[in-house]
């Protein structure tokens, strides 16, 4: 049971994570807000965007506002599986020899799957134990993840060559992928005057412990929501899926396989996140839309036509919402 | 009960009201189409009118379907969650009614439920634009309504009188087509095939005819014609009956005797004293002009107030305004054997005409008629042996024309010209009825005209009993053609089969 103290101590964790990670990041709102309701939802975020645009210091800046324990590996064609989650190595000890598991950087409380799409698709499922069932078994032994775990990926989008793209299993595996747009005029001017002036970024101390966060989460998780909008919520995946009646025809033209479940899951917690940040006691429509691209764009797959015509699922996605009515 | 249960309630009930408008709104718009259409049919019927119980019927049975409806929907259950988030998201509300309603429906208490308790406490619900009525509901309660007054209103309308005549045969007809099923076809009653004299191409209706030939003459156009209401309203009345008519020609006469006797002394004094018109005979004229009821006197004597003081031209307009009555006691006492009355109209073509003479061409006013009827004149005279025998005779068999009656060459004349001019297109009518003591048109015939029902005992001998001489007599005081009176003569005698 929630208390009112319980919800109180919620809110006031992400007032601070938020004012900490602004402290640092320069813009990029709807980036941290991806990254903090996926903290809230036990979710991972895939972060799209072209090099130099920050990434890799909000997740760094995320890690050390929260004090956990940050990784970051940098994914290249020859990473192997090993070198994520670690392998056992022979020891010595009193003259008797034996295994020993050396974790490896998937064993912390952020990880930054870096450039994830250029390691090969067998060492990208390496990481798809620990993204869902946050467990590494290496041989015959499981080993669990500490919570709060989150894996922040990012991947470019314009240098596809010798990438490999994710499969649509690790893909569906992320709760939000959110695009890091170029920051405005404003933005650069400032995020130039922190990076060359004075003693340069500082990360954040902790302002936020592990038992915050997970307090927090299952406080969203009680965070009701009406039944007619979980309704609405699964009309709204159905809609995304070609052989539905409910599929607009631009769904049906370009789209070969919709949103799974796991979707509307992702869409039902990310809003309930969403109305927890906004300081909101129940799940609106607005929380529903903050989150419904988020959520969905990167489940779509589209069919040659859709990509032959280099249809965006975004662009399908805003068809769908203006066409399924709320009631 | 806290704010909330009364939100539920009032939401409840809105959608119960909706419901109940929703069905009765249906149930209003299909009763109300044949309750229309019923009174519409009923309406067009002539003479058929509904009965009061029918009536009532005709109203009460879409208003009571309706309350059915609404009494039917209002049983159907309503999903409150469903209702709550139709509210919340017209009305902006953040779905707090809703996800309350989710949080009671689970029960228990949590810090949620109490912020949503607090906040719903602060909203101000207005659930007629929460749940508003739908358009189509809207549009078909307003349409239904618009029927059900349509209907109320054909109702409570009369019953329609019969059509003298009703386009049966829409296949046009031309003039010497028509002549000729007037004169070849035996009369039938049920089949009447009339062509009104309106449509015969003669005189003042040729003229109209020209103008608009693609317009269907009804026998209320010869009726009205008959009854010449401008300039003659005074001395004759619409509805008189035959014996008044030859009251009101007795009276028109006597008028006519008072102001030639008046104009005479008039005449006398100037002759004797010179000078123009004083202000008292002045005055006595423009009396006298408007008790006479011929509109050609009352111009004569228009003209004579504007005569100038020169005593010689007042005593010339004089002596030709009464020899214009002499000419009329003239005529009279001719026709006086025949019944026939006074107001013969001169015309050039006459014998006995001079141009001193106020004529008709002269005095009336459809001048662009006579102007025609001129040129028509002038056309090629071998015209008249062209025409259609009986359009030439102007007669049915049996029927003894007068030499010396006016007008008759001018009326064969018209009747060529008819013929010969481009002809226009007439339609069949049939009368509605059969002529008789139980048909509709004696009481339509009599308004006005001298044409009595028979008095005879046979009910199978269907007959009317038409003193045309009177027919004639009335319209020449009226100043009508002779072209119009041979028409209408012509038309009686077919209507009548040429009996009287």
């Amino acid at each position: 049971m929630i208390t009112e103290q319980d919800l109180e101590r919620a809110v006031t964790t992400f007032e601070r994570l938020r004012e900490a990670i602004g402290g640092v990041i320069v813009g990029h709102d709807a980036i941290v807000r991806a990254s903090l309701i996926a903290l809230l939802c036990r979710g991972n975020v895939m972060l799209e965007g072209v090099p130099g645009l920050g990434k890799t210091l909000l997740v760094r800046t995320l890690a050390g506002a929260m004090g956990l324990r940050f990784s970051r590996i940098q994914f290249t064609p020859d990473l192997m599986p090993a070198d994520i989650v670690g392998t056992d190595i022979i020891t010595e000890e009193d003259g008797h020899r034996g295994f020993a598991f050396s974790a490896g950087p998937v064993f912390a409380n952020v990880v930054l799957a870096d450039e994830i799409n250029r390691a090969t698709p067998k060492t990208q499922s390496a990481l798809l134990e620990a993204m869902e069932e946050r467990t590494v078994t290496v041989g015959a032994n499981t080993y669990p993840l500490e919570e709060p775990y989150i894996v922040l990926a990012t991947q470019n989008p314009i240098e596809m060559e010798g990438t490999y793209p994710l499969p649509e299993a690790q893909i569906d595996r992320f709760l939000l992928k959110a695009n890091v747009t170029f920051p405005s005029l404003d933005e650069l001017v400032e995020i130039t005057s922190r990076n060359t002036e004075g003693e340069g970024i500082e990360l954040p101390s902790a302002v936020a412990t592990a038992d915050d966060i997970l307090l927090a989460r299952n406080v969203v998780r009680q965070l009701p929501i009406a039944e007619g909008l979980r309704a609405y919520i699964g009309r709204l995946v159905l809609a995304t899926h070609p052989t539905s009646e409910l599929a607009p025809p631009k769904i049906r033209d370009y789209v070969e396989y919709g949103a799974s479940p796991r979707a509307a899951i992702a869409l039902v917690t990310g809003a309930k996140a969403h109305a927890f940040l906004e300081g909101e006691p129940n799940v609106r429509h607005a929380d529903i839309e903050a989150v419904f691209k988020m959520a969905l764009a990167h489940r779509l797959v589209l069919n040659f036509r859709g990509e032959a015509e280099g249809i965006a699922p975004a662009e399908l996605l805003d068809d769908v919402w203006s066409r399924v009515p709320v009631v | 009960m806290t704010q909330f249960t009364r939100f539920v309630r009032a939401v409840e009930q809105r959608a119960t009201t909706l419901a109940g408008l929703r069905i009765s709104a249906a149930t209003l718009l299909l009763a109300s189409i044949p309750a229309l259409a019923a009174a519409l049919v009923f309406y067009a019927v002539p003479n058929a009118s509904l009965p009061l119980i029918w009536q009532i019927c005709v109203l009460a049975v879409p208003l009571l379907t309706a309350l059915l409806g609404n009494l039917l929907g209002r049983m159907a259950k309503h999903d409150a969650a469903h209702l709550l988030l139709q509210v919340d998201v017209r009305l902006g509300l953040g779905e707090r009614l809703s996800s309350l309603y989710e949080v009671r429906v689970r029960g228990g208490r949590s810090v949620f439920r109490t912020h949503l308790e607090a906040s719903v406490a602060e909203l101000r619900l207005d659930t007629k634009r929460g749940l508003p009525v739908p358009r189509r509901v809207r549009w078909a309660l307003n349409l239904g309504a618009a029927f059900l007054v349509g209907a109320a209103v054909f109702v409570a309308l009369p019953p329609r009188a019969p059509a003298v005549a009703s386009p049966v045969d829409a296949a046009p007809l031309s003039a010497s087509q028509s002549l000729d099923t007037i004169g070849d076809a035996p009369f039938t009653a049920p089949d009447l095939d009339i062509t009104p004299p309106a449509t015969l191409d003669t005189g003042e209706a040729a003229t109209v005819v020209r103008e608009s030939p693609s317009e269907q003459f009804r026998l209320e156009d010869v009726f009205s014609e008959l009854r010449g209401t401008e300039g003659t309203s005074q001395s004759i009345v619409g509805d008189a009956t035959p014996d008044e008519l030859s009251r009101l020609i007795d009276e028109q006469r006597e008028t006519a005797e008072m102001i030639r006797e008046f104009l005479e002394s008039i005449l006398e004094r100037v002759r004797k004293e010179g000078g123009g018109l004083t202000d008292d005979e002045r005055e006595q004229i423009r009396d006298q002009a408007g008790q006479a009821g011929d509109p050609q006197l009352v111009e004569s004597l228009m003209d004579l107030l504007d005569e100038s003081e020169d005593g010689e031209g007042i005593a010339e307009t004089l002596e030709s305004l009464l020899s214009t009555f002499d000419l009329e006691n003239q005529a009279p006492d001719a026709n006086e054997s025949e019944g026939q009355s006074q107001a013969i109209p001169l015309r050039q073509s006459d014998p006995d005409w001079s141009p001193e003479m106020p004529t008709m061409e002269g005095s009336r006013p459809e001048d662009e008629s006579s102007a025609t009827q001129e040129q028509a004149e002038e056309a090629d005279p071998e015209n008249d042996e062209e025409a259609d025998p009986l359009a030439r005779e102007g007669l049915s068999p049996g029927h003894e024309e007068d030499p010396d009656m006016e007008g008759g060459d001018d009326a064969q004349d018209a009747e060529s010209r008819g013929l010969d001019a481009e002809s226009p297109e007439f339609s069949r009518e049939d009368a509605p009825s059969a002529f008789g003591e139980s048909g509709d048109f004696s009481s339509f015939i009599t308004e006005g005209v001298p044409v009595e029902l028979p008095t005879w005992d046979d009910p199978d001998r269907d007959a009317l009993i038409v003193d045309f001489d009177r027919i004639q007599s009335i319209l020449q005081t009226r100043g009508v053609s002779e072209d119009v009176i041979d028409a209408v003569r012509r038309y009686f005698e077919l209507i009548t089969e040429g009996g009287s």
